[in-house]
């Protein structure tokens, strides 16, 4: 058993009744005053209580046990005794704040049900985690359960994927010795195969409102660009994957770019539960593009999506003269680079040049000047570590054949990173030269023009993502959709809901639900077992009030009996 | 309290039950009166009581001639005197008679009153002794049916006081002399110092008795509950009383304790003792007494 209360205060306030009630079984009682014919018998009858004393003798133990009795059981009650689980088990609560749980009123019926459960579990043991976008903790162990409610007011299911498997392996990660019961408050599914190959000291059952009678649901489960196949540099396919269950018919989305609908006419691709729309020739300028379906289904929060077309904008780059013309072929080759001569957005030049000298630039430098073959200069507030580790992929750099590099030129191939006022890239000459084999390598053209994009500030990052979806986006300043400044952690950034994300540099993401378990849930989930109805157990307070009724009676009954004075 | 007026205490109604009590006293006990009893005193009565040596002085008219043939000895033939024995009555006056709405008080004037008048009916003489912690005459003990009224006036010109003490009050009435008759002592017998007090003065007491206890049926009853601080109404002793059941109970033995010495006390002076219920109609109570021969001394 324990309480709501601390121990301490419990086991204080039950001595506190006992006291009080035996201090005032030994204080003299307020008599009420008589005058009668005679005390003669009475003398004879009772020994002689002392007046005017502080206490007298302690002369009633059954009447004092009933009071202690009937008091503490009160006592007990307000204090919020509560059964001991046992093996001292915990309780956690994961909340479904998906988008699935936007059908109807499941997310209202699973708050209410989750209330009613917290008020019926442990107060020590208990925690309960809302899994939405993301994992938050709403009531932590030994918080009142009314705090609960106020956390929750105005909690709605959000455009995300669920998140409760992934807050439960994060608990598990941490859990400690003990037997852990978990509840799955809404329809979040789980991996069956995982579920079963949970230790035998957890225990996960479902809490959730009866089923909803329409299930039928279409949505966006799928949204994509890819470069447009008919070689247009400026152009993209655009692909919206349309899926559905239950009754509902399949429909060509409605396409909007900037507010105004897209006048091109899709392809249809695939059959069945799930239809593909192609449309071919998009002209891309980091336009917004809107994609919404018919409302009126199960689940209204993917029927629409939101989505940022790259910006395809041509660098303008100027190259020195005296520079390997390897270098202008490939910038000429590239349709999304232009060769100028003024106003370049980078230059190509050689070390110590004043050609461009305030521009972004990929500098050619001596061997002997520099002990790194390539040196990233990159802005002040960027991790070292951090720009070497995602350049060295994104420049192809690890496509290069370094061991036969090293080898023909005699020296250890490096990178090396310092921060510098604009982005730049030295890089050894003798690397342009025939004698060694990197001009000669496939990766040699996707390391110019993948140096050039990033020094020019070109945005290579994917413009969309799916909520939930992991995407490289180090060391990124960001603002949420709902106007909260993040800062993403380490190389990975992910989006716990949809909408527009505004990055540092002016740009921005946009992220859209695109889950197609919340669309269609998926029949293989793990089938978990209901937890009991809460409340249908018997309330111990309850149990205390009723044990302390009865006490009253049989304390009325001897009473009335004489037994009792 | 002080003592009820004459109208008060002896209305017409009272007046007419005893009347009636009167003529039942002498239908069932045509012998003579309660108080009727043979003379110790040797006197000129009929009845033959003892031969008795002569001396000189002695009325030569009672001397047995036929005892002095056959023997040669004067004696004298000695009759008993027939004497009706004076009846005194003794109220208790003390503060516990007189306390609350219903009065002992009260009845034991009635009592008294009631007694008197069956006395003086058969020409006794009734003499008054009110006693609290002290014993006076109030009325000189005299006969004759019209001194009814007499005996009325006394008994609602007594003035309720003081604390019993029946030791004192009967130590006070020996000390004056009357000759030996029938004591009616009416009175609740509370006394203070207890049962034993009363038993040890009433033992002294050289008059024949009649005892009336003044009841209640609360005395041997109480209803009294929770914890109370009881005052003596005469003492003004205080006591506290959790009336539980387990006091209750020890009451009621005190209580029959004291009953029981008090009828201990009239069997062994061959007194009458007669419980008379100061709730009920006084008059129908004594009535039914001399309807049983219970009243007999």
């Amino acid at each position: 058993m324990t309480t709501r209360l601390p121990v301490l205060w419990t086991l204080a306030g039950i001595a506190v009744i006992a006291g009080v009630f035996f201090l005032l079984h030994r204080l003299r009682v307020q008599q009420r005053s008589l005058v009668v014919e005679t005390t003669l018998f009475w003398r004879q009858a009772i020994e002689e209580t002392r007046a005017r004393v502080f206490v007298q003798r302690f002369r009633h133990p059954w009447t004092y046990l009933f009071l202690v009795l009937i008091s503490t059981l009160l006592w007990l009650g307000f204090a919020g005794l509560e059964r001991t689980p046992s093996a001292a088990r915990e309780s956690l609560v994961l909340i479904d704040a998906s988008a699935t749980m936007a059908r109807g009123d499941r997310f209202a019926a699973t708050l209410a049900l989750t209330e009613d459960l917290v008020e019926a579990l442990p107060r020590a043991s208990r925690t309960v985690m809302l899994c939405g976008g993301r994992v938050r903790t709403v009531l932590r162990p030994h918080e009142h359960a009314r705090l609960l409610r106020e956390r929750l007011a105005g909690a709605l299911p959000e455009a995300s994927p669920s998140s409760v498997e992934v807050a439960l392996r994060g608990q598990l990660a941490r859990k400690r010795r003990g037997k852990l019961r978990v509840f799955v408050a809404g329809d979040a599914t789980l991996d069956t195969q995982w579920v079963s190959s949970l230790p035998d000291d957890v225990e996960v059952v479902r809490l959730t409102p009866p089923a909803e009678a329409s299930t039928a649901n279409r949505g966006i489960t799928s949204l994509g660009v890819a470069p447009a196949q008919s070689g247009a540099w400026d152009k993209i396919d655009l692909l919206v994957e349309v899926s559905a269950t239950g009754a509902s018919s399949l429909t060509t989305p409605a396409v909007a770019i900037d507010s105004d609908a897209l006048a091109i006419t899709p392809e249809r691709q695939g059959s069945g539960n799930a239809i593909r729309f192609v449309y071919r020739d998009v002209a891309t300028k980091g336009q917004q593009l809107d994609v919404s379906l018919p409302s009126g289904d199960a689940l209204g929060i993917d029927d629409t999506a939101r989505f940022l077309l790259p910006e395809h904008r041509q660098l303008r780059i100027a190259i020195e003269n005296g520079v390997p013309d390897l270098l202008t072929d490939v910038v000429r080759a590239d349709p999304a680079l232009s060769l100028v001569t003024t106003s370049p957005d980078v230059v190509i030049r050689r070390f110590g040049s004043a050609f461009g000298a305030s521009a972004p630039a990929l500098e050619l430098v001596a061997e002997e000047s520099q002990a790194n073959a390539f040196l990233i200069q990159h802005e002040a507030d960027q991790d070292p570590y951090a720009v070497l580790t995602r350049l060295h992929d994104r420049l192809g750099l690890a496509e290069i054949d370094a061991t036969e590099v090293a080898r023909r030129s005699g020296r250890v191939i490096s990178m090396g990173a310092s921060p510098g006022p604009v982005r730049g890239l030295r890089v050894w000459q003798s690397l342009f030269s025939n004698e060694w084999n990197f001009v000669a390598s496939r990766s040699f053209p996707l390391f110019v023009a993948a140096s050039l994009r990033w020094i020019g500030g070109a945005w290579t990052a994917p413009a969309t993502l799916p909520v939930g979806r992991h995407t490289d986006l180090s060391g990124a300043r960001l603002t949420s959709p709902d106007g909260h400044a993040l800062t993403s952690l380490g190389d990975a950034f992910t989006p716990t809901m949809a909408g527009i994300y505004q990055v540092g540099n002016g740009r921005r993401i946009a992220a859209a639900l695109l889950d197609p378990a919340s669309t269609a849930p998926p029949q293989g989930a793990a089938a978990l077992p209901n937890a009991d109805a809460p409340g249908s157990a018997f309330d111990l307070t309850t149990a205390l009030l009723l044990s302390a009724l009865v006490l009253l009676l049989v304390e009325w009954a001897l009473y009335q009996r004489g037994r009792l004075p | 309290m002080a003592a009820p007026t004459i109208r008060e205490l002896f209305d017409p109604e009272f007046l007419a039950s005893i009347d009636r009590l009167v003529m039942l006293a002498r239908r069932v006990a045509p012998a003579g009166s309660p108080s009727e009893k043979k003379s110790k005193r040797p006197g000129v009565g009929m009845e033959f009581r003892d031969f008795h040596a002569y001396t000189p002085g002695d009325d030569f008219k009672a001397i047995d001639w036929n005892v002095y043939q056959r023997l040669g000895k004067v004696f004298l033939r000695r009759f008993e005197e027939e004497r009706n024995l004076p009846v005194y009555i003794a109220p208790d006056t003390s503060r516990s008679m007189f306390f609350g709405d219903n009065p002992r008080g009260h009845a034991a004037l009635k009592v008294a009153f009631a007694f008197s008048a069956i006395a003086l009916r058969e020409r006794d003489s009734v003499g008054v002794f009110p006693f609290s912690n002290s014993a006076d005459m109030a009325l000189r003990p005299s006969s004759g049916f019209g001194r009814l009224m007499r005996v009325a006036q006394t008994l609602t010109a007594l003035s309720p006081g003081g604390d019993t003490d029946f030791v004192k009050s009967m130590r006070k009435l020996q000390a004056i002399k009357m000759r030996e008759g029938l004591l009616i002592v009416i009175s609740d017998f509370f006394d203070p110092n207890g049962i034993e007090a009363v038993v040890r003065a009433l033992q002294q007491v050289h008059h024949r008795l009649l005892l009336v206890q003044l009841v209640r049926k609360s005395d041997a009853d109480p209803r009294l509950e929770g914890d109370l601080l009881l005052q003596d109404c005469e003492t003004g002793e205080e006591q506290n009383v959790s009336a539980t059941p387990a006091v209750i109970d020890a009451y009621r033995k005190a209580y029959k304790n004291f009953q029981d010495q008090l009828v201990a006390l009239a069997m062994s002076r061959h007194a009458g003792l007669v419980h008379v219920d100061v709730d009920e109609d006084i008059v129908d109570q004594i009535a039914e007494i001399f309807a049983t021969g219970a009243y007999v001394v």
